[in-house]
């Protein structure tokens, strides 16, 4: 019997997992926006006045935040899968992995600073 | 253009190539893919035309042309009648079997190439080797085969009896007949180390869901599948599922080894 190719480490279970929860939050979050902002309370404006208001309650902020991280995780995921479905490996999808992952941290620091000195926090 | 023989001479083939050429009134056009790295320079197409009858099949057509026009001519078959798995194909753009598919369900001119993602030897045949490993690259390393008799008991038989709704669970599982068509059909699986492709796979899942196996192997064949080249690769891309000859569902097999996979790895304190 054959072991000649080389076992590679599982890490992909829980980003597999995290990518299917994220899909799912998002579906929903979406669909719970799209229905709250443009069909029950239809603005004829949209105004960052109005999206300081909404940050300042704390409810709307928690779901802002997680909103972020999924969205956040959810496409830089689909891209580093993407390109390792399409063949990148060894040094190239280290440098690939690496590269998402410091654009993931930037996207939700930003997105985090945002998000606080809209709502007042800071 | 290289017509096929017609007459008493074919007409006494007619068992060995399942074409009746006396009877046969119509023909039908063939573009084959010819290439023989030890003469060829690079791949060429050749066309033929090649009576055909009612139930002609296309691996029918390439024992005609075997027996009648270019004796040169390569595939694999053996069965004839979707069992063996030798005469996977991509036929008119798709991986199917050349016993089981009938010229009359193609568009002349049928184009018939060697399987796509596997070298080629000459002609149709292509090297099954890769494929082959990657089948036994989901082999637990300490499977010990039981010798008939010896120490088996009767309570031990007992033991692997396999209940009827088991066997529905994994019946489709084991219908593979391993012919590489879904492996060529997957875009993922073309290189083996990034992905080990649907067969090998179903054939972990075949074993994984078969209650009469030992825990013990089966988790050894769950953390072969769950490697970041197994089943994670899968993009759903349902190619797979759609050429299969056997109509088993690939995709869906490959997705429950992902839901089965996470399962065991959550705790939950």
């Amino acid at each position: 019997m054959s072991q000649s190719r080389p076992r590679t480490v599982n890490t992909q279970g829980i980003s597999w997992l995290l990518h299917r929860l994220s899909a799912t939050f998002l579906i929903v979050a979406l669909f719970g926006h799209l229905l709250q902002q443009h069909v029950l309370n239809h603005a004829y404006e949209i105004e960052l006045a109005d999206s300081a208001i909404r940050m300042a309650d704390i409810g709307y902020f928690a779901f802002i935040v997680v909103f972020l991280l999924a969205a956040s995780f959810h496409g830089l995921n689909g891209v580093y899968q993407a390109t390792i479905g399409e063949g990148m490996s060894g040094r190239r999808k280290q440098v690939i992995r690496w590269s998402l992952t410091l654009i993931g941290v930037v996207i939700v620091v930003q997105g985090m600073r945002l998000a606080l000195a809209m709502g007042g926090y800071i | 253009m290289s017509e096929a023989q017609s007459g008493a001479d074919s007409h006494e083939h007619h068992h060995e190539t399942g074409i009746d050429t006396a009877a046969a009134d119509e023909t039908v056009a063939l573009t084959i893919f010819r290439y023989d790295p030890e003469s060829d320079d690079e791949p060429y197409y050749e066309d033929f035309e090649v009576p055909i009858e009612d139930g002609t099949t296309v691996l029918d057509t390439l024992l005609h042309i075997r027996d009648h026009v270019d004796s040169s001519l390569s595939f694999r078959h053996s069965c004839r009648q979707g069992v063996c798995g030798s005469d996977a194909m991509f036929i008119n753009g798709k991986q199917r079997l050349g016993c089981k598919t009938q010229i009359s369900d193609l568009e002349p001119p049928v184009r018939i190439e060697p399987l796509p993602g596997q070298d080629v030897r000459k002609d149709l045949v292509v090297d099954m080797q890769d494929f082959y490993e990657r089948m036994e690259a989901v082999e637990p390393e300490d499977q010990e085969l039981e010798a008939p008799g010896g120490d088996t008991t009767y309570e031990d038989l007992e033991q692997r009896k396999q209940s009827p709704e088991n066997r529905e669970e994994i019946k489709l599982s084991t219908r593979c007949i391993q012919c590489g068509a879904c492996v060529s059909s997957c875009t993922i699986a073309k290189d083996p180390d990034q992905y080990l492709g649907p067969a090998a796979i179903n054939k972990a899942y075949r074993f994984i869901f078969d209650e009469r196996e030992p825990d013990e192997l089966n988790d050894e064949r769950m953390e072969l599948v769950e490697q970041s080249n197994g089943v994670w690769r899968c993009q759903t891309q349902f190619s797979c599922t759609e050429v299969c000859p056997k109509d088993i569902p690939l995709t869906e097999h490959i997705q429950r080894l992902k839901r089965e996979s996470v399962k065991r790895k959550l705790k939950f304190w």
